[in-house]
């Protein structure tokens, strides 16, 4: 029996846009649908009208049956918390169920033991890191043992560690008869675990099974191994990573490939932390902690999730002090924050209006929005939505808009934590791009992200926070060893060195 | 002897010590009011980081200004201005209802915490299951506005949101647009974790209660004499009244010693 059926389901909001047009599809036990599709084309809205008690306001048309027993992760993880005891948060659905009590205890030892977070269990949740509150959240959902889980970007704020442990669980789960929506950008190690792939590309949604999945040719979010072999021009049938390993080897003689370089740039030092110290009560978090970053140089900042990444931004840029050590920023450059959710940096209404209320304080023209938008692509689709809340956009849009402000500010050392989280995969190229064209100018970024795809497109140097310290890495010594990705596998698997993406293309046809 | 928290307190205990402060802060005189204001932020800074409480201020110092400017009552005239009375007793009242506003933010926002969401549906949940999630989400909603402050704030700061302002006026406006947003972002933010509880499957009939909380004899001694206390607030004698309000007050600096709140 399917666990959900939808026909001809559409939802349009009360603004009169309709984002799901005639959908149909069905999902069986133990089957996993994914969902790709750029920044807000309506993939949030699809698995909140799954859930009864979560479904949007709107027009909804069709029929939909879904299974009782489904359990959702929102987006925003901060949305997924509710108490201040991490151990009352992760049992909280399980005692709504009526879940007797000893069942409860021992399911949630078994899911902290089986998700590596015993630590956290006695913790307060607004210490939490969003890595470490989305793994207690998908903790709490699967203590339930639902029928179908809906999932909104899950892997987005975990670290390459949790990402494993996470896939790990969810195909555990899903091989116990589960059945799995999961919509998510990354999709490198999604694809080859789902049966059915929905697609929202220009204003449709269509739904293709594994083997039709070539008919459906480039589309958006597709795993990188793919858009690098498609990029080649080589045959993708299956949409495997061994396809795509063996399609590279077989490539290997005939196409010039053009190694990635890194090139930290020789320039002076703009930021430089010594010896810096900090703790969270008796919890030590930065060990005499030494940074430097020059001019033009994109530095991004990894470590595992709760490793203090975003403590050490807050101290850069004047929130917090550090117990002991220095931060000192060169006279006359100056810092723009970009924090890791970006409802915060939003102060108005409407978009137009946070745009010119921060070019008024700035003492800049409002003449720079149009130069912003003239100059950058990525953004344009922001002008369809600048009459509206920026609390009411999509994720993705929401951090697209957030960047948009800090270009429009147009501050010399940049300190951004997550900027890529919930940009779908055609947007994180063309900022990865706005970032290399800032920093040839001199503009400097430190950035956290726990996307090595990201990383390896944009990133001059990496420095990975571990134990209160940092350690030095190139982004090709980070992206082949210490962080592997399906892509970068799949290129040394076929022995072929760490190749520019963009410029594999050109050889291609050379 | 080992010494006792209040988020030791048997929920029923502490909701009781709650109400009471409640209560004295809506009964309380200008004075008593103001000796509660001390009583309270200085348990607040003691407990919590000051960031996260001083967002109150901006919104008190508002009310205090507005206050006098549209309320024209009152006997004593200190000055006139385009023709308006600016009284004494219209700036007394904007002293008032600042404290007022100051103290159940306070009360709310730090000992709020101690009781936290899980003590309120353990207690309310499972017979006012709509009235416990609406208190619980007003708990959080406060929880929401120190961290939402804090965020915006330090990112207009950084992002020069304050860079035009060179005048007082410029300085309030900026201030009221930031306090407008992180307003909404808190609210988003409680409706959003409604939501999310809804979807946890709070409303369900069958619930489980795993925690349970003890009434032991710290309990009843504590009720019993915070009781007492509190029922001296309402004799007339002002000095009884007064020391009273100062007593109750306190006890949550004495007791709340070393309590950890987010």
């Amino acid at each position: 029996m399917n666990l959900v059926d939808v026909k001809h389901f559409s939802f349009t909001y009360p603004n009169a846009k309709k984002v799901i047009n005639d959908l149909s599809f069905s999902l069986e036990k133990g089957e996993m649908l994914l969902l790709c599709g750029n920044n807000g084309c309506g993939k949030s809205t699809l698995l909140r009208s799954l859930k009864p008690e979560t479904a949007p306001k709107g027009v909804r048309e069709g029929e939909m049956h879904v299974c009782q027993n489904s359990q959702i992760l929102f987006q925003d993880c901060e949305n997924n918390i509710i108490f201040r005891s991490a151990y009352e948060d992760l049992i909280f659905p399980a005692c709504n169920s009526g879940m007797p009590e000893e069942k409860i205890k021992e399911k949630a030892a078994q899911v902290l033991l089986l998700f590596g977070i015993e630590h956290l269990k006695d913790r307060d949740t607004s210490t939490l890191s969003g890595g470490e509150k989305q793994m207690l959240s998908l903790a709490a959902l699967l203590m339930l043992e639902p029928d179908l889980l809906l999932l909104d970007e899950p892997l987005a704020q975990l670290d390459e560690q949790a990402k494993a442990v996470f896939l790990e669980k969810l195909q555990l789960v899903q091989a116990n008869g589960t059945a799995i929506i999961i919509a998510e950008h990354n999709t490198d190690d999604l694809l080859e675990r789902a049966q059915k792939v929905l697609i929202f590309d220009n204003g449709k949604n269509t739904v293709y099974t594994k083997d039709m999945l070539p008919a459906a040719g480039v589309f958006p979010n597709m795993p990188a191994y793919v858009a690098l072999e498609q990029k080649l021009k080589l045959p993708v049938k299956s949409f495997t990573k061994q396809e795509a390993v063996e399609n590279l080897r077989a490539c290997r003689e005939n196409v010039g490939i053009t190694p990635l370089t890194y090139n930290v740039p020789q320039t002076p030092a703009v930021l430089t932390c010594q010896d810096v110290t900090f703790s969270y009560g008796d919890a030590p978090v930065l060990e005499n902690l030494s940074l430097q970053l020059r001019q033009g140089e994109i530095a991004f900042l990894t470590g595992a999730n709760g490793a203090g990444k975003t403590t050490l931004l807050s101290l850069i840029c004047g929130f917090s002090t550090p117990q002991s050590g220095n931060i000192c920023l060169k006279k006359p450059h100056r810092i723009g924050y970009l924090a890791q959710n970006p409802v915060y940096s939003f102060l108005k209404d409407t978009l137009i209006d946070d745009f010119r209320f921060l070019l008024k304080q700035n003492r800049l023209p409002e003449s720079k929005i149009e130069e912003l938008f003239a100059r950058y692509p990525m953004f344009s689709d922001l002008r369809a939505l600048l009459e509206q809340n920026p609390l009411d956009l999509s994720g993705g849009e929401r951090a697209k808009a957030a960047v948009f402000k800090l270009l429009l500010i147009g501050k010399d050392v940049l300190v951004l934590d997550e900027p890529e989280k919930h940009l779908d995969s055609g947007s994180m190229e063309e900022l990865s791009g706005i970032f290399r064209d800032l920093a040839a100018s001199g503009v400097s970024f430190l950035i956290v992200s726990h996307s090595p795809a990201f990383l390896y497109r944009t990133a001059h140097s990496v420095r990975y926070l571990s134990k209160g310290n940092l350690c030095d890495y190139t982004p090709q010594a980070y992206c082949t060893t210490l962080c592997p990705t399906p892509l970068y596998r799949a290129i040394q698997a076929a022995d072929l060195p760490l190749l520019d993406i963009d410029e594999a293309e050109v050889t291609a046809h050379g | 002897m080992k010494h006792l928290h209040l988020s030791q307190l048997h929920p029923v205990t502490f909701l009781v010590f709650f109400t009471e402060i409640l209560i004295t802060c809506f009964t309380g005189e200008i004075a008593g009011l103001a000796v509660m204001f001390s009583c309270l932020l200085i348990y607040a800074l003691l407990v919590k980081k000051a960031k996260t409480v001083l967002w109150a201020l901006p919104l008190a110092a508002f009310i205090l200004i507005l206050n006098p400017i549209f309320y024209h009552g009152g006997e004593t005239v200190l000055f006139t201005l385009w023709g308006y009375n600016f009284t004494l007793e219209a700036v007394e009242n904007g002293i008032y209802s600042a404290l007022l506003i100051l103290c159940t933010m306070l009360i709310f926002t730090v000992l709020g915490s101690i009781l936290g969401e899980e003590k309120f549906l353990y207690v309310f949940g499972r017979f006012f299951p709509k009235l416990a999630l609406m208190i619980s989400m007003i708990f959080r909603h406060f929880d929401l506005l120190g961290k939402s402050y804090e965020q915006t704030k330090n990112m207009a700061k950084v992002n020069g949101i304050y860079e035009n302002d060179s005048t007082l006026w410029q300085k309030l406006k900026t201030n009221a647009v930031i306090f407008e947003a992180f307003t909404a972002t808190a609210l988003e933010g409680s409706i959003d974790t409604a939501l999310s509880l809804s979807a946890k499957g709070y409303y369900s009939k069958k619930k489980t209660v795993i925690k349970s909380y003890r009434f032991c004899a710290a309990d009843f001694v504590f009720m019993a004499v915070v009781t007492a206390i509190f029922a001296c607030i309402f004799f007339k004698n002002p000095v009884l009244n007064l020391s009273a309000t100062a007593l109750l007050f306190l006890i949550p600096i004495f007791f709340g010693r070393g309590e950890k709140t987010a």
